[in-house]
């Protein structure tokens, strides 16, 4: 294990009430639903803590992957362009 | 700020649906058909439903149209109608197969692990690869592995980014339901696609 990642967990040991608090409230905290109380004091757990600085961080970048990868364009078969072609023409509902 | 092109194409669309004209539904198509039969693909996982969805959504837009008042972008309107008619098409499977609800079945206990989302091969992917399209395919894929109820919010809230109010409607959950089922659903995500992350370390 490098230095950096024992450094890493050796500062998240000091403080494992914050950090477990930290996780329970990670959904709150990216929804900016926190009081500004809670938050500040959970900013400035982050401040110290890599660990669940990165934790934080990489659920923030879930959530923008996910919407940023998960709206393709998908090219529509010719045969279901035609489907939809006579649905449209056919169908009583679209009058 | 001048509109684009594609914001007049849009806009004239409208008008025209408004106007009952049904060749503007016939274009639609030919414009977004593509976004659509995505966003329907993703709940459905099959060409043949998803077509019923995109038939279902057509017959929305046609019907709600009227509704539509451009306070957002007629784009994201398409797809969140679309994304509603898969998550209806969806319930209305389950009704079929009496199998899982969308709704009530799933546990939305904090502490209750997600079990059956892997990746089928968890090796790493070379950080050149997986900077570019590959990882679309993992987070993709990724999603596509969560269970039913969670996959549905998941697509509902963090991809189409349609509002809490109008999942919680959508899928008739409570809001803390709905948080909790989303917050597993990201905390599953993300362990299945750390290897993928920017700067990771756990």
């Amino acid at each position: 294990m490098s230095k950096k990642k024992i450094s890493k967990l050796f500062k998240c040991l000091l403080h494992p009430a914050e950090c477990w608090r930290t996780k329970k409230l990670l959904y709150e905290y990216v929804e900016s639903e926190l009081d500004q109380d809670t938050q500040r004091r959970l900013e400035e757990h982050l401040g110290d803590c890599p660990s669940c600085l990165q934790y934080v961080k990489s659920y923030r970048q879930i959530i923008e992957l996910t919407h940023k990868h998960c709206l393709p364009e998908t090219p529509m078969p010719p045969a279901l362009k035609q489907k939809l072609r006579e649905f449209i023409e056919q169908n009583p509902d679209l009058k | 700020m001048s509109k684009t092109d594609a914001q007049i194409d849009d806009a004239q669309l409208v008008a025209r649906l408004k106007q009952r004209d049904k060749s503007a539904l016939d274009e639609l198509v030919q414009i977004h058909g593509a976004k659509m039969y995505g966003v329907a693909l993703q709940f459905m996982r099959n060409e043949f439903d998803a077509r019923e969805v995109m038939q279902d959504a057509l017959v929305s837009i046609w019907n709600k149209i009227g509704s539509f008042e451009g306070k957002s972008a007629f784009t994201s309107w398409i797809y969140r109608v679309t994304a509603n008619a898969g998550l209806m098409a969806l319930r209305k499977r389950k009704r079929h197969e009496n199998d899982v609800s969308l709704d009530a079945s799933a546990s939305d206990d904090d502490d209750a692990p997600l079990p059956s989302l892997q990746l089928s091969d968890k090796r790493p992917l070379p950080d050149k690869v997986a900077m570019t399209g590959e990882l679309g395919e993992q987070v993709r894929a990724a999603i596509d592995r969560l269970p039913e109820p969670y996959r549905v919010v998941v697509l509902l809230r963090d991809v189409e980014e349609l509002p809490m109010e109008e999942v919680m409607e959508a899928t008739g959950l409570s809001e803390p339901a709905l948080k909790s089922r989303l917050h597993r659903a990201r905390l599953a995500l993300r362990e299945a696609l750390l290897p993928y992350l920017k700067g990771r370390d756990g």
